[in-house]
C-alpha cells in the first residue's frame, strides 16, 4: 500500500461518492416540466421542398479538423428533453452536448468526403430533425425534389 | 567499441534483471507463462475497446489508437526522464563505471541502450497487445500488423530520445531548486494558485441544481472529443497513427525516420558532451553556511529536539513536500468534490451523507500523509545508537518528533478547513468545524500509532544501507491502519448522523476523543518499556 494506491482509492471513493448522494440523497426531480415542442438544426444551406436540410463541409472537415460542429435548438427551453442524436453511416459518430445544444460530428479518416445524414431526436416525444452534410461548394449540390413527379 | 559498449549494457542490465539462463526448461516455462500472459492482456483490451466502443459510444477509430499512443508516450518520456536523471546523472554506479577503461561517451550510450532495453520491455507488454487489440476490434488488413513489427522498435526509442535530451535542462533547474528551497516553496504555492483557479473555473461551467444523468453525458462527450481531437496536438505521434492505418505509409516512414534522425543528432551533440559534467558534480558543497555556529547550552531536552526536527524540515524541504503530498492535494479534491455535492438538490439525507463521506475521504487523505511518523525512527539510521549513549533522558527525541509531526499536521489541516470554509460559503460553518475537530482528533490518534509501528520494528540498518524509505513496511501498515480508520469512522458518522444530527455529533467528537486517548495512553507505555530496547 502506498500513496499512489490512496489517491486511486480517493478518487474511486469519490465517484462512488458522488452517486451515492444523487441515487439517495438527492430530492426528486421536478416533473413540471414541459414536453418538447420542436428541435430545429439552424445550421444549413440549402432546403428542398420536402424540407431535407442541406450543408455543404467542403471547406469546414478534413484530415487536420474532422470534428463538425452542429448547433440547434429546443423549444421551450427548459423542457424535458432526452435528446440523442445518430448518423446513416458506419465511421461517422454524432456526440450530443444538450448543455451546449450541439451535435458533434466525428469524421473517421476514411469517410472526409462521404455524405452523410445526422438525425437528432428527443427520446421522450420522437421529435426530430435532421440535415445532411456534403463534401460539395453549395453551388454544386443538386437537391431532389421528389414532389416534382 | 561495440564490444566495450556490449559489456557496459550487460553489467548495467544484469543488476536489473536475470540475464543468466541456468535452468532451460524453467526458462522455457518462463518464456509461454509470459506469452499466455500477453495474450490475456490482448484478450482483456478487446474486451475493454469492445465496452467503450459499443457501451459508452466513443469511436475506436485512427485518432483513438493516435491518443492511446499519446498518452503513452507522455507517460513513458515523463518515466524517461525521471529515471535518466536519476541512472545518467545521480546513479552510485557512475563512480564505478567511469573508472572502467571505457569512454564516457560508451557509458553515456550504454546508459542509453538499457534504457532502451527496459522501454521495449515494458511496451511490449501493454502497447503491442493494445495496438492488437485495436486492429482485431476495427478489423484491419494485414499490413496493420506488418506496420505494429516495425512500430515495437520504433516507438520506445522516441521517449528515450526526447528524455536524453529534456533531462538535461531539468537537471539543471533541480540543481538550482535543492539548494533553493524558499523559491521551491514560492512556485509550489504559485503552481497551487493557479491549479485551484483553473479547477474553479471549470466547477463554473457546471450548471447547478447538478443533473447527474445529463452531467454523465456531457462528461462521456467531452471525454469523447478531446480523445478524438488531441489527435491533432500529437505531431510526430499522429504521423505515427496514420501510419499503422495505412495513410500516406511510405511518406509518414520517412517522417518518422527523419525525426528519429534528428533527436539522435541532437543526444550525440547536446547530452553526450554534458554527461560527463553532470555526472560528476555532486551537490555536497553546494549549501555555503553564511552563519558562525555558537554553543549553547539547551535548558530543555525536548525543545532542542523539537528544533532539531524543525530545522531538519526546513533544510530538506522537498522531503517535507513528499510527505504532505497528500494534504496538498486535500484542498483540491474536497474543493471539487463538495461543489458537486453541494450542486446537487438534496434531501436532508444527502446532506448527511454529504458529512460522512467528507469525514472519510478527508481522514483517508489525512492518516495518509502520516508517513513521517512512521518512519521517524528508522530515519535515524546509524545515528540512532549514537543517539542513545547520550547521557540524558532520550526518549523526548520521540516525543519531541511526535508533537512536531502533529502540529505540522493540524497546522496544514487547520489552514486546508479555512480555505473549505472562504472557497464552500454554501456549506454550514457548524458543519466544517465539527468536521476539523473530528478530523484532528483521528489524525492525532494515528500519527501516535504510526510512531508506535515504528517504535516496535524500525529499519535502522535498513536505511542505513540504502537511504531509501522505499517499499518501507511500517509506511505499508500505517496507510493501511488509516484506510481502516477512514472507512470505520465514516461509517459510524453516516449512521450517528443519521440517527440523530446533534447528539450525533456529539458522539462522533467522543469517539474521535477516546480513540485518541487510548492512542496516547498505549503509545506513553510502548514509548516507556520499548525505546530502550530498540538496537541497530
Amino acid at each position: 500500500m502506498n500513496k499512489k494506491m490512496v489517491v486511486l482509492l480517493v478518487l474511486i471513493l469519490s465517484a462512488l461518492s458522488i452517486m451515492a448522494i444523487s441515487v439517495w440523497g438527492s430530492l426528486p426531480e421536478s416533473n413540471n416540466r414541459p414536453s418538447v415542442v420542436s428541435i430545429t438544426i439552424t445550421d444549413f444551406d440549402l432546403q428542398n421542398g420536402d424540407g431535407d436540410k442541406i450543408k455543404s463541409v467542403k471547406d469546414q472537415v478534413s484530415e487536420d479538423d474532422y470534428i463538425y460542429k452542429i448547433p440547434f435548438t429546443v423549444t421551450p427551453i427548459n423542457s424535458d428533453s432526452k435528446i440523442k442524436a445518430s448518423t446513416n453511416q458506419p465511421g461517422i459518430t454524432a456526440r450530443v452536448d444538450d448543455m451546449e445544444s450541439v451535435i458533434y460530428v466525428i469524421f473517421d479518416i476514411d469517410k472526409i468526403g462521404t455524405t452523410v445524414t445526422v438525425t437528432i431526436w428527443d427520446k421522450n416525444t420522437q421529435i426530430s430533425d435532421e440535415v445532411t452534410l456534403m463534401f460539395l461548394p453549395p453551388s454544386e449540390i443538386i437537391i431532389v425534389d421528389p414532389d416534382i413527379f | 567499441m561495440l564490444r566495450r559498449l556490449f559489456i557496459l549494457t550487460m553489467i548495467q542490465l544484469s543488476s536489473k534483471m536475470k540475464l543468466k539462463i541456468t535452468n532451460k526448461k524453467r526458462f522455457i516455462a518462463n518464456l509461454a507463462l509470459r506469452f499466455l500472459g500477453l495474450v490475456v492482456v490482448t484478450v482483456v483490451m478487446i474486451f475493454m475497446l469492445y465496452f467503450l466502443s459499443k457501451v459508452l459510444y466513443v469511436p475506436i477509430n485512427v485518432y483513438f489508437v493516435i491518443f492511446v499512443i499519446f498518452i503513452t508516450q507522455i507517460a513513458s518520456i515523463i518515466a524517461c526522464t525521471t529515471g535518466l536523471m536519476v541512472d545518467l546523472y545521480e546513479s552510485k554506479d557512475n563512480a564505478i563505471l567511469l573508472s572502467f577503461p571505457a569512454k564516457h561517451d560508451e557509458v553515456f550510450t550504454s546508459k542509453l541502450v538499457v534504457f532502451y532495453i527496459n522501454e521495449f520491455l515494458k511496451n511490449l507488454s501493454f502497447l503491442v497487445p493494445m495496438l492488437i487489440a485495436f486492429g482485431f476490434i476495427s478489423s484491419l488488413p494485414f499490413t496493420y500488423y506488418f506496420n505494429i513489427l516495425t512500430m515495437i522498435f520504433i516507438l520506445p526509442l522516441l521517449p528515450v530520445l526526447l528524455a536524453a535530451i529534456i533531462s538535461i535542462p531539468i537537471m539543471y533547474i533541480r540543481q538550482f531548486l535543492r539548494v533553493h528551497n524558499t523559491l521551491t516553496l514560492i512556485l509550489l504555492i504559485t503552481f497551487g494558485v493557479f491549479v485551484f483557479l483553473g479547477l474553479t473555473g471549470l466547477l463554473d461551467e457546471i450548471p447547478t441544481p447538478i443533473r447527474i444523468v445529463a452531467l454523465y453525458n456531457k462528461f462521456i462527450t467531452s471525454v469523447t472529443l478531446f480523445i478524438q481531437s488531441s489527435a491533432k496536438y500529437a505531431s510526430i505521434y499522429g504521423v505515427i497513427g496514420r501510419l499503422l492505418y495505412g495513410v500516406n505509409v511510405l511518406a509518414n516512414y520517412g517522417i518518422v525516420i527523419g525525426v528519429i534522425i534528428v533527436l539522435m543528432l541532437m543526444v550525440l551533440l547536446i547530452s553526450r558532451p554534458l554527461f560527463f559534467k553532470l555526472a560528476s558534480h555532486t551537490q555536497e558543497y553546494a549549501v555555503t553556511k553564511k552563519h558562525r555556529g555558537k554553543n549553547k547550552r539547551s535548558k530543555s531536552l525536548f525543545w532542542t529536539f523539537f528544533k532539531k526536527e524543525f530545522t531538519i524540515s526546513m533544510r530538506s524541504s522537498n522531503e517535507m513536500i513528499s510527505n504532505y503530498v497528500l494534504l496538498i492535494l486535500f484542498p483540491f479534491i474536497v474543493y471539487v468534490l463538495n461543489y458537486i455535492y453541494i450542486g446537487i438538490d438534496r434531501s436532508t439525507f444527502g446532506t448527511k451523507l454529504v458529512i460522512a463521506f467528507d469525514i472519510m475521504i478527508s481522514l483517508l487523505l489525512v492518516t495518509a500523509s502520516n508517513t513521517a511518523s512512521a518512519t521517524a525512527i528508522s530515519v535515524e539510521g546509524s545515528e540512532f545508537v549514537l543517539l542513545k549513549t547520550a547521557p540524558s533522558d532520550t526518549k523526548k527525541m520521540a516525543w519531541a518528533k511526535v508533537a512536531f509531526n502533529m502540529i505540522a499536521s493540524s497546522l496544514m489541516i487547520l489552514l486546508i478547513f479555512i480555505l473549505f470554509q472562504l472557497s464552500l460559503p454554501q456549506f454550514s460553518d457548524p458543519d466544517i468545524w465539527l468536521m476539523f475537530v473530528v478530523v484532528i482528533l483521528v489524525n492525532s490518534g494515528h500519527i501516535l500509532w504510526s510512531f508506535q509501528i515504528d517504535l516496535l520494528n524500525p529499519k535502522l540498518s535498513d536505511y542505513a544501507a540504502t537511504a531509501s524509505l522505499s517499499n518501507n513496511e511500517n509506511v505499508s501498515k500505517s496507510i493501511i491502519i488509516g484506510l481502516v480508520l477512514s472507512i470505520i469512522f465514516g461509517g459510524i458518522s453516516a449512521f450517528l448522523l443519521i440517527e440523530d444530527y446533534v447528539t450525533g455529533w456529539i458522539r462522533i467528537i467522543l469517539i474521535a476523543l477516546v480513540f485518541f486517548v487510548v492512542r496516547f495512553y498505549l503509545f506513553s507505555n510502548f514509548l516507556k518499556v520499548y525505546f530502550r530496547e530498540i538496537e541497530f
